[in-house]
């Protein structure tokens, strides 16, 4: 293995389908209109000296080192600002080219602190590079510049350094950070030979409006911005492109290695998601690995009052499935089940649910995408027939209108945020729904063009109204309906819709968004050319997530935006594999690939294959397992990657129901808060230990691949594998890829999919079979996977979480940038400078109202419990609204959180609870309580000391 | 706050109801019956049904009583239960994925 270097064109893309030929250096080339010389080149293999150019960027042209000449055009224009043009013959090396650019070169060198031997960025800068590149021998200028005093490193940022005495000031890191990240926290102050980076106001960048996603670490050419961790190790001698394990965005990554060390996460220019960009999570937050609250080995005990036992692998193994046997064998087979993890990959998700049908013989399999795009699944396979996305990213650029509704992606999917962003910037609409203000509504270069801040809880009302102003002003594509749909529903539909008490000026008093406001967008949404709609938790984690998934399925297929590129119904996923986890039968109800377990033909594949009957009945959902263990009769449960105590809602009900169970097995790699509730514990591996495949929320299915030994010994599908084989149910795996082969057979839309596939394509899109055999960016293309689209109609019903005089705000959730979901791996990296704790929003008119001012200790009281933390107080929100997240377990936001769930799924509605804020001064008696019995429950014989509660 | 768990069960089968109450070409009690088929593992299923034979279906409310009404008659014989549901939320082409 060797580091891969991937190929720096100098400058984008052209994205002209129109071909150009010129001559360089004598050699005739093609490449389409719009490209640079430079690029041009490139691609022919002949690299010109640069060094503001890259191809992440535009060009700039400020180096003057690319200089070329042009036959029949005065001087020497840089390359990487010209064009190319037809019948252009273009010479890169002469000796006029090479006097000008050692000339500059010089220049550069003498300003340049010369201790290369020292230098972190050794045999990886590009200032080094092009020194040599251009023949610089000696410098006439002396090498004692005005630059060399020492002019301080700003070590602020965690994870990088700034170290101005180093910098070329070629600008590529402001342009990164304007260009690729959407930021603008960084200027060039400063004239001449004091001209300097500056985050925001001469701030330190810890303090800057930076967010810390690193493009222009990875911008810079020399080691003016340089990893931390590079500095400390050194410069990385091989590399292996992977998964980030954080969000669905789906970066693709080369972990750079020295040994069995990871160096740095590289964002990958070829990874289709990102395309040569990351946020602070993927990028840097991966030292959970190595934390020291890691458990590496496995532990049993008899009672969860008891402390931790570690043993070897066989007797936790024999341990979990005698006590698993004995439970079924007293309680009946139905007593156990398990739930699988959107943190896992396919591999392993699959075999947690073929653990849970054919070894358990029951269907009791859930999966944490219950509690977050379980709607998707139900509205959007109701409506056009598939259980996913229409999109890949790439579409957003082909996009004029964007309407973001309950999802906060420059938060929940910076990557993804970054490209809308600069989509937006060159000219897309924005519609925002969201109660609070979200950084798009408002950013450097950004700002919505309607922001309908509705009250939580009524995204119904809202998008039946937009329907109402599309079909009652005439803003209905009715060929595309007529031809692509049901035309019997959609009438009905638009008869429904039309009824004046769905109107924008009847809804408003549910919304609270005026009407005429609301209008606007929807004209917008339904004439402004190409429009999209992306959405989130806000959206699904409703009493009407379900329907609300649908009324935006019927928006679209009402204004003909489905099925092309620049358009579609794009759900946002939550965890880095929460699509996959759902393509792969983690449902009670559904076998991989969507299918029902009661259809008897699905059901005689698998069981042929898996030599086992399946049951034809639905098996239990995540809150009905833990209503069944409360009443008796389920017992036994095998939670693989996935903190439900923390992540469910109705803390109170899981904490019943889980300390009801006679076993509970977490496999994790931290003590989580559920497994203060279990017998046995089981380490498990990150996905810097595993080979598999997670799947994004572009149904992208890419590689996980494995640079370092699993500290636990095993591979988390190897551990699945141990449990099946104890309990009498053979698995014999050698590798994942073979787990793939299986997956592959059995389901249709996975058909064509291989890990050699994989290897050779870098990322697959399934559907994935005979009829698309590259995969599928763009979904109902023709054709609905239904046929024809289905209209549904949408009735507000409004949630019965009501606030009132006892609880008169309304709380909703979310998550931020440095956090990750429970924040059981974020917690333990530098990311905590970022979010120490859980914080309530709260308006400042509500806050003044209860006497409470920033950062005051605050009681929030739901009908289900409470809890304390600090206020912020913020205009983002509307007045009656607070917000919070939910990624500290100290915090348990979930013990407020209710048990009402969505009609259809049960996905929780934790976008909506009605509450009361008050002053307080220290955490409540719960927070006390379960903090003694987290201290007792996480103890481990023979180990003095005790992994603190967090 | 928590429901009951046949509470829970109740208040679950009239949400549902409140969406297929609405769907005009639809008959509401059979659609809330086949959800119920889909997605509730048969101990719930029992659960209800008990509750019906027991409160004649206390808290349900119309298409909603109706439908338990319907999985009653399906399985007089407690041991026997439906395996397949009637209609299908994708249309009949449940396997198109
Ligand atoms: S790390 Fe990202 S946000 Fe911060 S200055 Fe660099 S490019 Fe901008
Ligand atoms: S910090 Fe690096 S990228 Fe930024 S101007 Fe200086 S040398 Fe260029
Ligand atoms: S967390 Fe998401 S956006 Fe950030 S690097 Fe990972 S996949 Fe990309
Ligand atoms: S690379 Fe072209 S001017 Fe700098």
């Amino acid at each position: 293995m060797s580091l891969i270097q991937e190929t720096d064109y100098g400058t984008p893309r052209s994205k002209s389908e129109e071909m150009v030929t010129l001559t360089i250096d004598g050699v005739e080339v093609s490449v389409p209109a719009g490209t640079s010389i430079m690029r041009a080149a490139m691609e022919m293999g002949t690299e010109i000296p640069k060094l503001c150019a890259t191809d992440m960027l535009d060009s700039f042209g400020s180096c003057r080192l690319c200089l070329v000449e042009i036959e029949g055009k005065a001087g020497t224009p840089a390359s990487c600002t010209t064009e190319v043009g037809p019948g252009m013959v273009v010479h890169t090396q002469t000796d006029r080219l090479k006097r000008l650019r050692k000339g500059v070169m010089e220049l550069y060198i003498s300003e340049h602190p010369l201790d290369c031997l020292t230098c972190s960025a050794n045999g990886d800068c590009e200032l080094q590079d092009q020194a040599g590149a251009v023949g610089l021998r000696d410098v006439r200028y002396g090498y004692d510049g005005k630059k060399h005093p020492n002019s301080g490193v700003d070590e602020s940022n965690p994870y990088f350094t700034y170290e101005p005495a180093k910098c070329i000031v070629c600008s590529r890191c402001v342009r990164a950070c304007e260009e690729v990240q959407g930021t603008f926290a960084l200027t060039i102050a400063g004239r001449g030979f004091d001209s300097r980076v500056s985050a925001s106001m001469e701030e330190a960048f810890m303090d800057s409006e930076c967010v810390s996603c690193g493009a222009c670490v990875q911008a810079c050419p020399t080691a003016t911005l340089n990893e931390k961790s590079v500095i400390d190790i050194g410069t990385p001698e091989h590399s292996v492109v992977t998964t980030c394990a954080y969000c669905g965005v789906g970066c693709a990554f080369k972990a750079e290695m020295r040994g069995e060390e990871v160096v740095r996460m590289l964002p990958y220019k070829d990874g289709k998601a990102n395309r040569g960009h990351s946020c602070v999570k993927g990028r840097f937050a991966w030292g959970y690995a190595s934390h020291k609250d890691r458990i590496t080995k496995p532990m049993i005990r008899e009672k969860v009052t008891d402390p931790w036992q570690e043993c070897s692998w066989e007797e936790a193994i024999e341990f979990a499935a005698n006590k698993f046997k004995g439970i079924q064998e007293k309680y009946g087979k139905g007593a156990v089940g398990g739930i699988t993890s959107s943190r896992c990959t396919n591999e392993e998700t699959y075999l947690v649910q073929k653990l849970v049908r054919a070894a358990f013989g029951n269907n009791n399999v859930d999966t944490c995408a219950r509690v977050c795009h379980s709607p998707t699944g139900y509205g959007l396979k109701t409506t056009f027939g598939t259980s996913a996305g229409t999109q890949d990213f790439d579409s957003v650029e082909y996009t004029d209108v964007i309407m973001v509704i309950g999802a906060n992606p420059t938060d929940g999917h910076p990557v993804f945020g970054s490209r809308m962003k600069k989509r937006l910037r060159d000219g897309a609409k924005l519609i925002v729904a969201d109660p609070r203000k979200i950084d798009l509504v408002e950013s450097p270069h950004v700002k919505a063009d309607h922001h309908l801040q509705l009250t939580p809880g009524t995204n119904v009302a809202l998008l039946t109204s937009m329907a109402h102003v599309v079909v009652t002003e005439g803003l209905v594509n009715e060929s595309f309906v007529r031809e692509r749909c049901d035309w019997d529903d959609f009438q009905e539909w638009a008869s429904f819709v039309a009824e004046d008490r769905n109107s924008p000026e009847n809804m408003e008093q549910y919304t609270g968004v005026p009407a005429e406001t609301l209008r606007g967008a929807a004209r917008l949404y339904a004439t402004g050319g190409n429009a999209a709609i992306y959405y989130g938790l806000g959206v699904t984690e409703h009493s009407q997530g379900s329907t609300t998934v649908m009324a935006i399925a019927n928006l679209a297929m009402a204004t003909g935006n489905i099925g092309r590129e620049g358009v579609g119904v794009n759900p946002l996923r939550g965890q880095n594999n929460v699509q996959g986890s759902c393509d792969m039968g983690s449902f009670p109800h559904e076998l991989p690939g969507y299918r029902h377990v009661s259809n008897d033909q699905v059901r005689e594949l698998f069981e042929e294959l898996w030599g086992r009957p399946v049951d034809n009945e639905p098996g239990l959902r995540i809150p009905n397992m833990m209503d069944a263990a409360v009443e008796g009769t389920f017992k036994g449960l095998y939670v693989q990657g996935e903190d439900i105590l923390q992540s469910d809602p109705d803390t109170k009900h899981m904490v019943a129901g889980l300390s009801s169970l006679e076993c509970l097995i977490v496999q994790d790699l931290f003590l989580i808060e559920t497994a203060n509730y279990a017998h046995v514990f089981l380490p498990g591996s990150t996905f810097l230990e595993k080979n598999g495949t997670f799947t994004n929320a572009e149904r992208r299915i890419q590689p996980v691949r494995k640079v370092i030994a699993p500290k636990n010994g095993y591979e988390d599908w190897e551990i699945t594998q141990l449990l099946a084989n104890a309990l009498g149910y053979p698995m014999n795996y050698s590798h994942p890829s073979e787990i793939m082969d299986e997956i592959a057979a059995l389901t249709p839309t996975f058909e064509g999919v291989s890990f050699d596939k994989l290897d050779k394509e870098g990322s697959i899109q399934w559907p994935c079979n005979e009829m698309a055999p590259e995969g599928t960016p763009v979904m109902h293309v023709d054709e609905f996977v239904r046929g024809k689209g289905k209209f549904v109609i949408t009735e507000y019903v409004p949630t019965d979480e009501k606030s009132g005089p006892r609880f008169p705000l309304l709380l909703t959730t979310g998550r931020i940038l440095s956090q990750y979901n429970v924040g059981a791996q974020t917690r333990r990296t530098a990311n905590s400078e970022w979010h120490e704790e859980d914080v309530l929003e709260i308006h400042p008119h509500d806050a003044e109202q209860r006497g409470i001012r920033d950062l005051d200790w605050v009681k929030l009281q739901s009908r289900s419990g409470g809890t304390t933390l600090r206020a912020k107080i913020s205009e983002r929100m509307a007045p009656g609204v607070v917000y919070t997240t939910f990624h500290h377990p100290k915090t348990q936001a979930n013990v407020v959180t209710t048990d009402f769930s969505d009609w259809a799924t049960n996905c929780p509605e934790y976008k909506v609870t009605a509450v009361q804020v008050m002053p307080s001064n220290g955490p409540s008696e719960w927070q006390e309580e379960y903090d003694e019995f987290t201290r007792k429950s996480r103890r481990i014989a023979g180990t003095p000391e005790v992994i603190a509660a967090e | 706050m928590s429901h009951s768990h046949v509470d829970r069960l109740v208040y679950m089968t009239n949400q549902i109801k409140d969406y297929f109450k609405y769907q005009r070409d639809a008959d509401a009690a059979e659609e809330i019956a086949d959800h119920l088929r889909l997605f509730w593992d048969p101990r719930m299923r029992r659960q209800i049904i008990e509750h019906l034979d027991k409160t004649g279906g206390e808290g349900l409310e119309g298409p909603a009583l109706k439908a338990i009404e319907l999985l009653r008659d399906e399985h007089k014989d407690p041991e026997y239960l439906p395996t397949t549901a009637k209609c299908d939320p994708s249309g009949g082409r449940e396997d198109a994925n």
